[in-house]
Order: C-alpha cells, then structure tokens, then sequence
C-alpha cells in the first residue's frame, strides 16, 4: 500500500514537473514559422548591429498555447511579420515566445524586456493583467494586447499611454455567424463548441452566435458546448471538440462554429469529416484548415493581422494610441459557398451589419442562461 | 429524458473511454511484467503525430490513388511501431542501463513533447499538411439494429471495437494463458521465474515494447478517429488518465475499462449536460442511481463467482441497491427544480467520481511486487 502511495506521489509530481519542464524546453524562442533562420539571439552579443537593422525589436508573447494554432496566436504573429516585413526589420529584430504555463506570462514578458525589445505584442485576454503591470513598470516600451481590455486590478479604466488594447466585437462577428447559420441550417438545429467559458471573447462569440442564430430564425435550435477544462487545456484539447462535434451532430446540428485555438479547429475538422457545414473563427480559416474547405461557410473573423501591423507602425512613427482600440469584427468570404449561399442571405446579412452599426440590434443581449462574462462594449452608432 | 439522451450519453462515454483504455493496457503490459511506465503519455503523443504524418505521407506517395482507408491504416502501423520504438528506448533504459524507472519515463515524456512539437513547427505547418480524414463507422449487421444498445456498442468506428476485443484478448491472455503466467511471475517474482527458466529480461523488453504498441493505437485514435489532424500537446493529460485507470482498476484490463468507462462517462456528462434540453438534477439523480444498482449488482456478481457468503456484505449490497432504486425513483417522482450547473462543476467530474469511487469501493490496489526493480541476475 506504501508502495502504491510513493507510485501515485510520484504520478501526480511528475504531471505537474511535465507541464513545468515543456515549458523549458518551448519557451525557447523558436524559429519563425516560414523556415526562416532562428530567431533573436540576445542583444548583448551583438550591439553593434543596432543601428543597422533593429531600429525597432519586436517579441511576441502568445497565450498557453501555440503560435501556429491555425487562428488566434497565429493571427496576431502575421501582423508582426506584415510590420516587420514593411519597416525591413532583419531577422534578429523579432522573435517569439510560445507560452505553455499560464505561471509564465510575466518572465515570458521580461525575458524580452531583459533583451533590449521595444515593442512586445502579447496574445490573449488571459496576458492582459501582467501586460498592463508591465506597461506601468516600464513606460519606455510599447506594448499590444490582443483581446486585452484596459482596466486596473478592480477593473476600473485605466488606460496607459504605451499599452494598446487591441480588442474586437466578438459579439458583432458571432451574431453575424450565427445568422449566417440561422438562415443557411435545414434541420433548424445549429450548434457551437467553445473554449474557456471564462474568456469574454469566448463567451462574446457564444452568446452573439445565439442572438445571431435566434434573431434570424427563432424556431433555432442552439446547442453550444463549452470546454469544461481548465486555462491549461481547454484550448488545446481538439479530441474533446471533436467528439462535442460529434454529438451535436447526432443531435441534429447541420451547422457547427468551433470557436477556441485547438479546441475549436477539432470541431470544425470533425463536423467537416462528417460533411456538416462549419464556420471558423479569428481567421478565414479557410485557408489555415485546409481540411475544411469543403465544408467552411465563412470565418468569425477579427482583423487581428492588419491592426496589430497597424499598431506597430504606430509605435513606430509616434502616432502610438493608448488605452483600448477597437478593430474590425466582421465575416470571412464565403470562398467555395459564394455561389451556394443565396442572394437574399447576403443582403440580410449586410443589412443586419448595418442594423449593429447604427445601434439597433444588440448582439451582445444576455438571454436565460447566458453566460455572464462577456463584458462586452456596446457598438457606438 | 429519453433514450435518445441515454445513447448519446453511453455512446460518447464509450469512444472518450477508448484512448484511455488503450493507454492503461500499454502500462498494464509493461506493470505486470515489472517496469513502471509512466511515459504513456509520451508514447501517446508521438503515435499521434506519426499516425498522422503516416497517413498524410502515404496519401501524398500513392497520389490520392488508393482509397483513403489505406493510408489511415498505414498511419495506424506508423503510429504503433512509432510508439513501440519509443517504448523500447524506455524499456532500454530501465532494463539494460537500470535507470530509475519513473525517471527514464518522465524523460521520455519530455523528449515526446518537445519531439513532436519540433516536428510540428519545422515540418507540419510550413507545409500546411492536411489530414487524410478518420476512418468511417462501421455498423455492426442485426446488432447494430437493436434499439438503444445497438446505438451505443455496435455503431462505433474501427479503433473502438479494438479497443474492446483488445481488453478482452488481454483479460484472458494474462490470467488464463502460460504466457500470461509467465508475464506475471516475472512482475511479482523474477527470481523464482528465472530459476523454472523464464528469461526476465526479454520478457520485459517484449512486453514494455508491444505495450508501446498499443499506446501508440491510443494516439492513433484522436488523430485518425476523433479529430483526423494532428495538433500539438494534443493529449493533452489522457496518458495519465491512463496510468490512473490501470492502478484504479488494479492492474487487470477489464478493471481498467472499467475506469477508463468512469472517466469518459464523467467527461461525457459535461458535454451532454450542457445542450440544455433535460433537466439536469434530474439526469444526475438518474445516473447516480443507475450507477449504484450498476455497482451493486457488479458486486453481487463478483461474490457469487468468489463463492463468499459473509452475511454483512450481502447486507450492504442490498443496501446499495435499493439507494440505487430510491435515487431513480425520487428522479422520476419528484419535480426537480431546474437549476443550471457551472461548466466548472462539470468539468470536476471526472475527477469526483473517482474519488468517490477509489475511496468507496475500490479498496486495496496492490502493485505487482516486483514494479520498478530492475532484475539482476544473481
């Protein structure tokens, strides 16, 4: 018995050591995802190089999680590439930190602090308390925060003059994805398997995806399933969308959103595999899933690649806006579907966009049981 | 609360609970005949990976020419040598070099990680590869027509009825079978096997490899039955889970299924539970109840073959079932009040009902005596 305690000690400590060590050994910045050459060696061992290239050195953070994720953390690194690509950064100047502790946030940030890095872009909601703190503790760097609301630790606005908040209307691109859903569903059920629950831009997409679905057509049935998990697994854990996919299927589902790094992309390849129509997320994923081209009606997109692009090149030429910018929430093109999607869905989706831009639908209206941490901003007319 | 709701529930729990399953019978190969593997999940996670670039890579070769089945079946052979190779390094270590076995796994559970998400960085994504697909569902004839048992045991994909013949052949194997014998006298006691001529160390090296093997079907399954890509950590734990299940269901292939069935039933509930279309103090009410009956008459069965008639345990299996038929009862009877439960709540499940049950019912679990020391030859 003695025994067995020291064997499962020894399975509990070595579960936790697993996700302790992979971040050793991931947290290395990696080489950019084109095949490029590896990434930044540290600044000290070359300083003559500065003002040669690295007018401006440029990390990026993402979220637990992976850079080439197929959509969020993958998004906003594309930004970074398109500004690197338009100041001709060389290679040296940029460089990235694969997340895989959320324990890690703040010496991931500080790991390019210490190397010298002016600008740093971190990836996700869950990043935004340790990117503001380091805005606060270092007013000479510029940072970008994707998804990252602005708020001090009660959450009161508090915004800063070198901290971006890049955040979107998730909520505005899931109810147009839920409307699309709503009109494009035969069997009158749609459903949606997310990540965290307790992510606001999870839960804007979710309940906007319902509204949207519900708006068009309320006969609809929404079925949407969130990862129970927690932060360390529910964007990662594809197997466990695939099979919600799967059931929702059986369920009657014949239009599936999967909306959460990993997590999500599981459900969109499963439902496709079984010949259900899907709609990505973060990006036209399209063409980040190829698996899906068949079946992929249209993308929830946020325009994560050109603002955080946009905001570097702001940090760069002194136009830097502080505090919270909203970027555009809007859907992908159809691709294989343009010609299959009605005339009339197209025209009801336009005017429903118009309809949320001047105010007259709330997306983000919270109905019996909806999830409660959306924190969501009302669009401006 | 329909059976609908029923089929869909045990149908999910069964396919949740098959890489589980397969992950505990590649440690119970490997424990029973001595070496603690702890580096399920690695093995997992690298069949994943190999059995996508398996059947991703044989696509590519033939041209699409074949039908798609081959090359998820190559990806399957892929991913079980792949992990059986991985098994070996494992069995490498802890056998000929001695090294401390939980060591040598949880190195190789590191190695896998930063392996496959190397891989996955260097070769997968540049290249966009994209799966093959998964292999399709196969409906068992007659059995298959069955209402509600047919939905949830004979309309699965290949992999689960594997699993399911696997856990079998095992049971048997081991308990029934000279090898079997073998296998166990070299876990509990290598010196007294070596002196009737069984040669321990192969032994050890031939199981803790095909064990691999199976581990490696395990990693196989998400990619080419669940999710049909590889994405990386995508195992995100299950090999654990795995090792958990085969010590929980003390050390046999049936015992193990049987926790693997917990997990992926807990797990299963969360999702269920969520469509909102039952009420849900209700649904657990009902499946606590069922449970409990489940348990007692698993127990009642139990007894009668050990042929034991202590009286205070019949009394307690008696006990059990009418709690069992109470709890349904009052499910049925009563108008449950309907109430939302936390996703958070759900997603403990798994981990409550194991604990309830490992503390409940379960009793002693007794490791094979020889686990983690290497044999030295006198």
């Amino acid at each position: 018995m003695k025994k067995h305690f020291v064997i499962l000690t020894g399975l509990l400590v070595m579960a936790f050591m697993v996700g302790a060590c992979a971040t050793a050994t991931t947290d290395e910045p990696a080489p950019p995802p084109a095949g490029d050459e590896p990434a930044p060696p540290p600044a000290a061992e070359e300083p003559t190089e500065e003002p040669a290239g690295c007018m401006y050195k440029i990390g990026f953070v993402t979220d637990v999680g992976k850079l080439n994720d197929q959509s969020f953390n993958e998004a906003g690194w594309n930004g970074v590439l398109a500004a690197v690509d338009e100041l001709g950064l060389a290679e040296e100047c940029f460089g990235f930190i694969e997340t895989s502790d959320s324990a890690d946030y703040i010496p991931n940030i500080e790991s390019f602090i210490s190397e010298g890095f002016g600008i740093i872009v971190t990836s996700g909601f869950a990043m935004g308390a340790a990117t503001h703190q380091s805005g606060i503790d270092n007013p000479d760097i510029f940072y970008i925060g994707t998804d990252q609301t602005q708020t001090d630790a009660d959450f009161n606005p508090e915004p800063l003059d070198n901290v971006a908040g890049l955040i979107f209307h998730e909520d505005v691109s899931g109810f147009l994805a839920g409307a699309l859903a709503g009109l494009m569903t035969e069997s009158n059920v749609v459903g949606g398997v997310y990540g965290c629950p307790f992510i606001p831009p999870v839960a804007r997409f979710e309940v906007g995806y319902r509204n949207g679905a519900k708006y068009v057509n309320p006969d609809v049935e929404v079925l949407n399933v969130y990862h129970p998990g927690s932060l360390d697994v529910c964007f990662t854990d594809p197997e466990f969308a695939a099979e919600t996919a799967d059931t929702l299927i059986a369920e009657g589902a014949d239009v599936i959103f999967g909306a959460g790094g990993l997590t999500g992309n599981g459900a969109l390849i499963a439902a496709c595999n079984k010949g259900v129509k899907v709609i990505g997320v973060d990006v036209d994923q399209y063409i980040t899933l190829p698996e899906t081209q068949d079946c992929i009606l249209s993308s929830a997109t946020k325009g994560l690649t050109s603002d955080v692009k946009a905001l570097i090149i702001a940090a760069t030429d002194g136009t830097f806006p502080g505090g919270e910018v909203f970027g555009p929430a809007v859907l992908a093109p159809f691709h294989n579907f343009e010609d299959v999607i009605p005339q009339d869905v197209k025209d009801q989706l336009a005017e429903i966009s118009d309809m949320i831009d001047s105010g007259e639908i709330d997306p983000c209206a919270p109905f019996e049981g909806s999830n409660e941490g959306t924190f969501c901003t009302p669009v401006t007319p | 609360m329909d059976s609908v709701f029923f089929s869909g529930l045990f149908f999910l729990a069964l396919v949740k609970a098959t890489p589980i399953a397969f992950g505990a019978m590649a440690g119970l190969m490997s424990e029973r005949s001595g070496v603690i593997n702890i580096a399920i999940e690695g093995m997992m996670l690298t069949g994943a990976m190999m059995a996508f670039l398996g059947s991703v890579i044989f696509n590519d070769l033939t041209g699409g020419t074949l039908p798609k089945i081959y090359s998820l079946l190559a990806g399957l052979i892929v991913a079980m040598i792949s992990a059986a190779l991985v098994a070996l390094l494992h069995a490498v270590f802890s056998i000929h070099y001695k090294v401390d076995q939980i060591i040598s796994g949880t190195v190789i559970n590191l190695l896998s990680v930063g392996v496959t998400n190397f891989v996955a960085n260097a070769y997968i994504d540049p290249r966009g590869l994209a799966g093959v697909g998964v292999f399709p569902v196969i409906n068992i004839p007659i059995l298959s027509e069955i209402p509600l048992i047919g939905r949830i045991f004979f309309s699965h994909q290949p992999l689960v009825y594997l699993m399911l013949i696997m856990v079998a052949v095992l049971q048997y194997a081991l308990f029934k079978t000279p090898w079997g014998l073998r296998t166990r006298a070299v876990g509990e006691h290598p010196r007294a096997a070596d002196t009737v001529g069984i040669n321990v160390n192969r032994r050890r090296y031939i199981n803790v490899t095909l064990g691999g093997a199976l581990a490696g079907i395990g990693g196989a399954f998400l990619v080419l039955e669940s999710v049909g890509r590889f994405q990386k950590l995508m195992t995100t734990g299950r090999g654990f889970i795995a090792l958990a299940a085969l010590i929980f269901g003390k050390w046999t292939s049936v015992g193990a299924l049987g926790s693997a069935l917990l997990f992926g039933f807990a797990e299963a509930l969360g999702v269920r539970l969520q469509l909102g279309d039952v009420n849900e103090l209700q649904a657990l009410a009902l499946l606590a109840g069922i449970g409990i009956i489940v348990l007692a008459g698993a127990w009642a069965v139990l007894k009668l073959i050990r042929r034991g008639a202590d009286q205070r345990r019949n009394r307690t299996i008696g006990i059990l079932a009418s709690a069992g038929l109470a709890s349904i009862a009052a499910a049925l009877l009563f108008d449950w009040p309907s109430v939302e439960i936390p996703i958070q709540f759900l997603g403990l499940m798994p981990y409550i009902a194991t604990v309830l049950v490992l503390a409940g019912f379960v009793g002693r679990a007794i490791p094979p005596a020889a686990i983690g020391k290497p044999y030295e030859k006198a």
